[in-house]
């Protein structure tokens, strides 16, 4: 008994890969008798199952199992497929031949993904008329993920996920690139009805493995019901239910282990050729002071022969032939461990389902660890028949130790040429020489360069607590019409508690000397109130309409705490006693609160007719209290309709298509996210010399702002073919996002450094593309591909005024990234352009050029001038000739998986990939511009010297005032970050159902995986999809169990 | 019973329409709204005290040593020549010095945030029916002085600047004034804080007698070509403040036991406790001592700027000292010995420190904040903790002016005799009589007294606008300034520095047509 792991494509119609189960033994002789099919449906434990809807695939003909599971069915035909469903057990198509009498057993389903909870009102997901991409639990446990941005990546076209590089990191998504400037870019996650935001870890809290499903709304009639922060996408997370029958109910185990290791990291320099990269940086820069000196003299006599270049610990690792690498001695393999059992039963008049979770990470890096506890309770109860109750509820509890991030970046930089032993021996590790990591020797820059080891010494915990609770009443005082008021409060809370002992680095340097203790407390309750009246009728058998009113009232109120306090009486004590701080006038303390509130009143209707035209129109009125008085409101209206094409009579004898429906879709979208208050110009504390003042934070207030609105347009087409086994979904969409929310920097002559302001309008526009295809499909081999792909291009279409750029300011100077510059994308890299090394045989193209204080020689980096102030080149390479030198967007994106099945064994492997993007790699960029006084990349073995000419890296020059390009400098290191990525590969072995059902079991699967087993990219920095932030990628082998019975 | 759910519901949703407006209305309960702030007489003063508060960043850290760069009395260290090529630029006044630098747009960020405050307050109360010696008028004249002082920096430094009169922000936009109006408005501000500020204040807040200094010092330094620079009208504030302060010995003015001394007319007020410091020391210190000593020393730190060999010589070798000086070891440390140890340049010499070398020679002392050494009972233990109060406007300074202006009023007499007084503190309430000044002439007087000042104000952040109002910048700057003289770069357009590339990308009123002479 085969049983084909289903992939889900993303439509709006959701057409599942059935699986294809093969009744051993109840394949009869074909016999051909009238047309008559009989038979019985049980679950696999061979309890007969009342109430299975039975129809012939393509046709309305259909019945219903009597209470013995038996059904009959006239069919007309000789054969053909029959479409077995059942509340609670997986869909499935039995093809018959003949009158027989078919005995089916149907497996119960560890998800039910068929309803969508839209604001409190139930969906058939086959009605919805906009572009959804689902996933559901079956994929998201396909791989060993701890979150449920993890388990989406690659998944669904249009969502690009970037997970978190450390454990205690949160994964980043974006739905349909980005639109907006700096509102807000993340989709709102929608968990069982209730609106959550990312703080606090918030939906990377949830337990994947209690989630029944994932649908990524992506337009704006997909959105409307969530108007008011649907902008970036939904993600509506809906956690598993128990099942509405008697009997036995079911219990699953799911659990998996493995370890990790980083991968990929770049190559750096080791000892002895970093030495040499200094030596001769040295030497150049001493030519360039004395330039009829003998360079080898310099070399041998000065900085062989004195401390000028190298400290004497330095010369022993040179001498003795060492390299030390710093990265291996605070970083071991990690181990991730994943247990998730899971409850569920019910009965007519109601159902539940209850879970417990554990979720363990001993990280990479030393010290780093995860726990997270999860809990869920989920029930629904039919009270009276018109009153039906439910909750769902759940809790997370996650504690993490978190090093200090100078364990891993002081490692990670730390000198080849220096033995760690005695940085690392605690007889010597808190003397002076000690406390800090150095290259040449220790002076003022190495203050911060803390010894790593002694690092790990900061005591860094974290524990979060969330519980969110969706609790709802429904009442059906009349057939059709449904009354539903639910209530929601997700309310968490993150503790965070530090440590530093006073004999290390950290404290010599930044607290006197003293050991420092940090509490800091925060504190978020959310609740969600939504009301809604529905009402459901069908008029004259092929007219079905629904309409729905309702209202959405809800508040976020936040408050954080923090004390900190200095000096303590042993360092034993760690941060449990803050009382005892006794450097009373370095005391901190400090808090903030802070609230916001939505209210929003909205109206849908659907229509049908005969299944075969869809309407939906949409309105929502939204309220914000992040802006004034007068722009607080709103109106977000949408519609979107659909056409079965395959229901039309021209095409029901068609047998090429099994699905063929064409969707479209207009709507205006909102988007609020923005920081609080920003229409207040504010006064805030300014302590000074014990008085208590106040003075302006910098941010000019503005009262006019109001909302940002998306005008969404989707058009999608749903294909299925060859009875289901070709599908394809294509959409393309086409947004123009006007008065964007811009955080703008403002001249200080305003007296302003920045403000909240309305500006202009990008368009975003895009198509996507996911199809999946069963190539072969026999008995005991079956092999499905499916891939998704996005394109999404944004562009700059007006800014205020006649502006034509918005800078981005920091620190009083301009930034290479955060530029807003018309007609171009949003996400540009503007900086100098390189006109690469300065050669004798292009000589004419940098000798004579200004560099505005900068110095050119032979070897070196120069930049182009390209312009000047009167918008032409002038000879001076200076601010004017920035430019774009490119752009951060990737062309195209998306994800592919193959499952090949053999008998019970199947090998999975998902693919994601990304082109065209480009990135900063700041990480290379340290390595490229090293003079042998810092990590460096081995690119530099390839240096410019007089000797080795032709190369693109340049020549190092160090110990003399000399003002050269760095690669930094220019667009010369910008990196391509494109990538193809074996994100996972699994080789699974389900029990066959034969022995399962003698084992008494409902399903039983092993596996293991790799994960990010390789990455192609021609990304010279940690990770194209990452960056170089956090901690490198990891790889992880696992092996995990799925039970359930 | 369904009618009665359904009532229920319609009930509900009137209600909370009704509470719709009151529930949206969320306002920021860590910060208080500007509307407030200026409807309550006590919290305009609480945001004023936060003016004077930000104020005192202009002279904080590094960010508070930028103005005495460049200067013939203070350079910038060997090291951070060699190390910092970009800032650099404001010794050597090579190309680096442009547009883009960021230490000169910061010195310009920092303070129109200070001067658009002030222009608020001004706005709010500058109404006739303010009546002088009212606590709404005393206001008035506090932020008029803040605008005004700021606002004569800016002038001095970059020339042309925006005028922030906000009653007329429509009519002035953000563009660069005439030097004649800027001026102009400076001196109405300053006239209108000398005659509204109280007698006596708060430390570190304005008087009268700080208003009449700075307009004194208003009328001496506006450009000649404004027709705005009138000696006697300079000398006649002068004359209305001094009596109101005095000389005291030298070396009070920098001990901390002494703050805010009879002779101190403006002083921003610091402590060694973080954020109240001003971590100068941290900056100007010997780095040599540092590596030699640690940061528990009280004099070493990081030679972001020392004294010019012109400045810390005496006259015999070619500087400014005269035997029997005072002000010199009060102002200059020349003796790193530290409790018996004389640090040597071996710590650091693996820097290979070149000819330039100067981690040893002469330092800035006036900074140094003893509280912050490991041989006190304070537990600092590091000078990036210095917090000694720091003079802005003192007798001697003003005195000085006043010299200044009887000599270019022709009475060279009683200038020469005004500067005795001065001199007369500097060594110790007698001075000898070979120290004596005498009659000279007035151009000589000129030179003598810019020496004077060196002397008498040495590091208080005078010098670049004493070089640019006497027009000798160019011409001591590259005789005195060693970079400046190595580098033989500076020009006569230096004498501004260059409006920040960053204003004129947010600035649509200041195009790049309207750079500084010399930096287009």
């Amino acid at each position: 008994m085969l049983h084909v792991m289903h992939v889900r494509i993303t439509s709006g119609m959701q057409v599942l890969f059935l699986v294809i189960m093969v009744i051993l033994g109840g394949i009869a002789p074909v016999f051909a008798q009238g047309g008559r099919i009989t038979g019985t449906v049980t679950d696999l434990k061979g309890e007969p199952l009342p109430g299975v809807t039975v129809k012939l695939a393509g046709t309305q003909t259909g019945t219903v199992t009597d209470s013995r599971g038996a059904f009959a069915l006239s069919a007309g035909v000789e054969t053909g497929t029959l479409e077995l469903s059942f509340l609670g057990f997986e869909t499935q198509t039995v093809p018959f031949t003949g009158a027989a009498p078919l005995n089916i057993k149907m497996k119960q389903a560890t998800a039910n993904v068929d309803e969508v909870v839209v604001v409190g009102a139930r969906m058939k997901k086959t009605d919805l008329t906009g572009a959804v991409a689902s996933v559901d639990s079956k994929t998201l446990l396909e791989r060993p993920v701890t979150n449920i941005n993890q388990a989406l990546q690659g998944n669904a076209a249009g969502v690009f996920i970037s997970s978190g590089t450390r454990p205690s990191d949160d994964a980043t998504i974006r739905i349909r690139g980005t639109n907006t400037i700096n509102a807000g870019a993340s989709p709102i996650f929608v968990v069982d009805g209730v609106v959550m935001e990312n703080n606090q870890g918030g939906f990377n809290a949830v337990n994947v493995n209690d989630v029944a499903s994932v649908q990524v709304l992506k337009d704006a009639s997909a959105t409307a019901l969530y108007g008011s922060r649907g902008a970036n996408g939904v993600v509506v997370i809906t956690t598993k239910k128990g099942r509405r029958r008697g009997g036995d109910g079911l219990v699953t185990y799911d659990s998996w282990a493995g370890f990790s290791s980083f991968t990929r990291m770049p190559k750096t320099m080791n000892a002895e050729q970093l030495a040499a990269l200094r030596i001769d940086a040295y030497a150049n820069g001493y030519m360039k002071d004395h330039p009829d000196a003998n360079r080898q003299e310099y070399i041998d006599n000065v900085l062989l022969g004195s401390n000028i270049a190298f400290s004497d610990q330095e010369f022993e690792a040179l001498n003795n032939k060492r390299s030390y690498n710093w990265l291996d001695q605070v970083t071991r393999t990690g181990f991730q461990q994943n247990h998730a059992l899971s409850f569920s039963g019910g009965s007519d008049r109601g159902t539940f389902y209850l879970s417990l979770g554990y979720a363990g990470v001993k990280g990479v890096v030393q010290e780093t660890k995860q726990d997270k506890y999860t809990g869920r309770f989920n029930a629904e109860y039919n009270v009276k028949k018109w009153l039906k109750v439910g909750t769902n509820t759940g809790f997370t509890r996650t504690n993490d130790d978190i090093p200090s991030d100078d364990v891993y970046g002081k490692a990670l930089n730390a000198n080849p040429l220096l033995d760690y032993a005695p940085y690392r021996d605690p007889a010597t590790r808190y003397a002076p020489d000690y406390l800090t990591i150095y290259y040449r020797s220790h002076g003022e820059q190495n203050n911060n360069d803390f010894n790593p080891f002694n690092s790990l010494l900061i005591q860094r915990d974290r524990n979060r607590n969330r519980v969110t609770t969706a609790n709802y009443i429904d009442i059906t005082p009349l057939k059709g019409l449904d009354i539903r008021s639910s209530y929601s409060l997700d309310y968490g809370t993150q503790e965070w508690f530090e440590f530093t002992p006073h004999n290390i680095q950290e404290a010599v340097r930044h607290y006197n000397g003293d050991a420092r203790a940090k509490h800091e407390r925060w504190s978020d309750t959310y609740w969600q109130w939504d009301n809604t009246i529905t009402y459901n009728t069908t008029i004259a058998y092929d007219h079905k309409l629904t309409a729905l009113v309702g209202s959405s009232s809800s508040k976020r109120k936040s408050s954080y705490t923090k004390a900190q306090g200095d000096r303590f009486a042993s360092d034993d004590l760690s941060y449990y006693d803050l009382g005892g701080a006794a450097a009373i006038d370095k005391s901190v303390l400090g808090s903030d609160f802070y609230a916001y509130s939505l209210l929003s009143f909205l109206g849908r209707v659907n229509y049908s007719y005969k299944d075969k035209y869809m309407l939906t129109a949409t309105a929502r009125y939204d309220g914000s209290s992040r802006f004034a008085e007068g722009h607080r409101w709103g109106l977000f209206p949408s519609v979107s309709a659909a056409w079965n094409i395959n229901r039309e009579d021209f095409l029901k004898t068609s047998s090429l298509f099994s699905q063929l429906k064409l969707r479209a879709g207009y709507g205006v979208v909102g988007n609020q996210d923005i920081s609080n208050y920003a229409y207040q110009t504010l006064y805030g504390s300014r302590v000074d010399n014990g008085n208590a003042l106040l003075a302006n934070d910098g941010r000019r207030g503005n009262p006019d702002i109001t909302w940002e609105k998306q005008q969404q347009a989707n058009i999608g087409l749903d294909m299925g073919f060859f009875r289901s086994r070709l599908n394809i979904t294509a959409d393309f969409f086409y947004i123009n996002n006007d008065n964007l929310l811009l955080n703008r920097s403002l001249a200080t002559t305003t007296g302003y450094t920045q403000e909240w302001e309305n500006i202009g309008r990008v368009n975003n526009k895009g198509m996507e593309f996911s199809v999946t295809g069963d190539i072969i499909q026999q008995k005991n081999l079956n092999w499905t591909v499916s891939g998704n792909i996005s394109f999404d291009k944004n562009t700059v279409k007006q800014l205020y005024g006649d502006a034509t750029v918005l800078y981005n300011t920091y620190e009083n100077v301009i930034q290479r990234e955060g530029n807003i510059f018309l007609g171009q994308s949003l996400h540009t890299i503007y900086t100098l352009q390189s006109g690469g090394i300065a050669q004798e045989s292009n000589r004419a193209e940098w000798e004579n050029l200004n560099y505005n204080g900068k110095t050119v020689s032979l070897g070196d980096l120069f930049a182009r001038d390209i312009s000047g102030p009167a918008g032409k080149p002038d000879g001076i390479v200076d601010q004017y000739d920035r430019t774009i030198v490119a752009k951060t967007d990737p062309k195209f994106y998306g994800g592919f998986s193959t499952n090949l099945s053999y008998k019970a064994f199947s090998l999975n492997a998902m693919f994601t990939y990304s082109y065209g993007a480009k990135k900063i790699s700041s990480y290379y960029e340290g390595l490229i511009n090293s003079i042998g006084e810092s990590m460096a990349s081995v690119d530099l073995l390839d240096r410019w010297t007089p000797e080795n000419t032709n190369t693109d890296i340049p020549r190092v020059i160090a110990n003399t005032s000399y003002n050269r390009y760095n690669p930094s400098d220019l667009d010369h290191s910008i990196q391509d970050a494109s990538f193809l990525r074996l994100s996972a590969l699994t080789l699974s072995y389900n029990l066959p159902e034969h022995l399962l059902g003698a084992w008494k079991l409902n399903n039983l699967r092993l596996y293991v995986t790799g994960s990010n087993l390789f990455c192609i990219t021609p990304y010279k920095g940690m990770d194209p999809e990452t960056g170089d932030y956090g901690y490198p990628p990891v790889k992880m082998f696992v092996f995990g169990l799925n039970v359930g019975f | 019973m369904q009618r009665n759910i359904i009532s229920a519901l319609v009930a509900a949703l009137v209600l909370c329409s009704a509470s719709c407006k009151k529930f949206l209305d969320e306002k920021s309960m860590t910060k208080i709204d500007e509307s407030q702030v200026y409807s309550d007489l006590d919290l305009v003063e609480t945001s004023l005290k936060g003016i004077y508060a930000n104020w005192k960043a202009i002279r904080t850290d590094e960010q508070g040593l930028i103005m005495m760069m460049g200067t013939d009395e203070i350079q910038q260290g060997a090291f951070q020549m060699k190390s910092d090529p970009n800032k650099g630029g404001l010794d050597r006044f090579d190309a680096n010095l442009n547009s883009t630098l960021n230490h000169i747009a910061n010195q310009w960020n920092i303070r129109w945030p200070l001067v658009n405050e002030a222009a608020k307050i001004v706005r709010g109360l500058d109404r006739e029916e303010v009546a002088p010696g009212t606590r709404e008028a005393e206001l008035l004249g506090e932020a008029s002085f803040v605008r005004g002082f700021i606002d004569f920096q800016l002038a001095m430094y970059w020339g042309e600047i925006p005028i922030r009169d906000l009653d007329r922000e429509a009519e002035l936009g953000f563009r660069r004034q005439p030097l004649k109006d800027v001026w102009a408005f400076i001196i109405a501000d300053l006239q209108r804080a000398a005659e509204n500020c109280p007698a006596t204040n708060d430390p570190g807040r304005a008087t009268s007698g700080a208003a009449w200094a700075m307009l004194g010092k208003a009328y001496m330094s506006a450009p000649e070509s404004t027709g705005l620079r009138d000696f006697s009208k300079a000398a006649e504030c002068f004359e209305k403040m001094m009596g109101g302060y005095s000389l005291v010995p030298y070396k009070d003015l920098w001990d901390y036991n002494k703050p805010n001394t009879p002779e101190v007319i403006l002083e921003f007020q610091f402590s060694p406790v973080y954020p109240n410091n001003n971590k100068l020391q941290f900056q100007i210190g010997s780095r040599a001592v540092q590596a030699y000593f640690g940061d528990g020393c009280y004099y070493s730190g990081y030679d972001k700027i020392v004294p010019t060999r012109y400045a810390y010589s005496s006259v015999d070798s070619g500087g400014v000292w005269e035997e029997g000086d005072l002000r010199r070891e009060e102002s200059i440390r020349y003796d790193f010995t530290y409790y018996g140890e004389t640090p040597t340049l071996d710590p650091i010499s693996w820097e290979d420190l070149g000819d330039d070398h100067d981690e040893l020679l002469p330092h800035v002392k006036k900074y140094e904040d003893f509280r912050t050494d490991k041989h006190t009972d304070n537990k600092i233990n590091n000078m990036w903790n210095s917090g000694k109060n720091i003079p802005v406007l003192r007798l001697g300074d003003i005195k000085l002016c006043y010299a200044e202006c009887l000599n270019e009023m022709d009475r060279t007499a009683e200038a020469v005799a005004v500067v005795n007084e001065v001199r007369a503190r500097a060594w110790g309430g007698v001075l000898p009589a070979d120290k004596q000044w005498t009659m000279m002439s007035r151009e000589a007087f000129r030179t003598a007294i810019m020496d004077e000042r060196i002397r008498e104000l040495f590091a208080e952040n005078w010098r670049r606008i004493d070089l640019i109002r006497t027009g000798k910048y160019v011409e001591l700057v590259k005789a005195r300034n060693k970079w400046a003289a190595q580098s033989g770069t500076i020009q006569e357009f230096h004498t501004r520095l260059p409006v920040p590339d960053t204003e004129m990308k947010l600035n649509g009123d200041i195009t790049p047509a309207d750079q500084n002479q010399g930096y287009q």
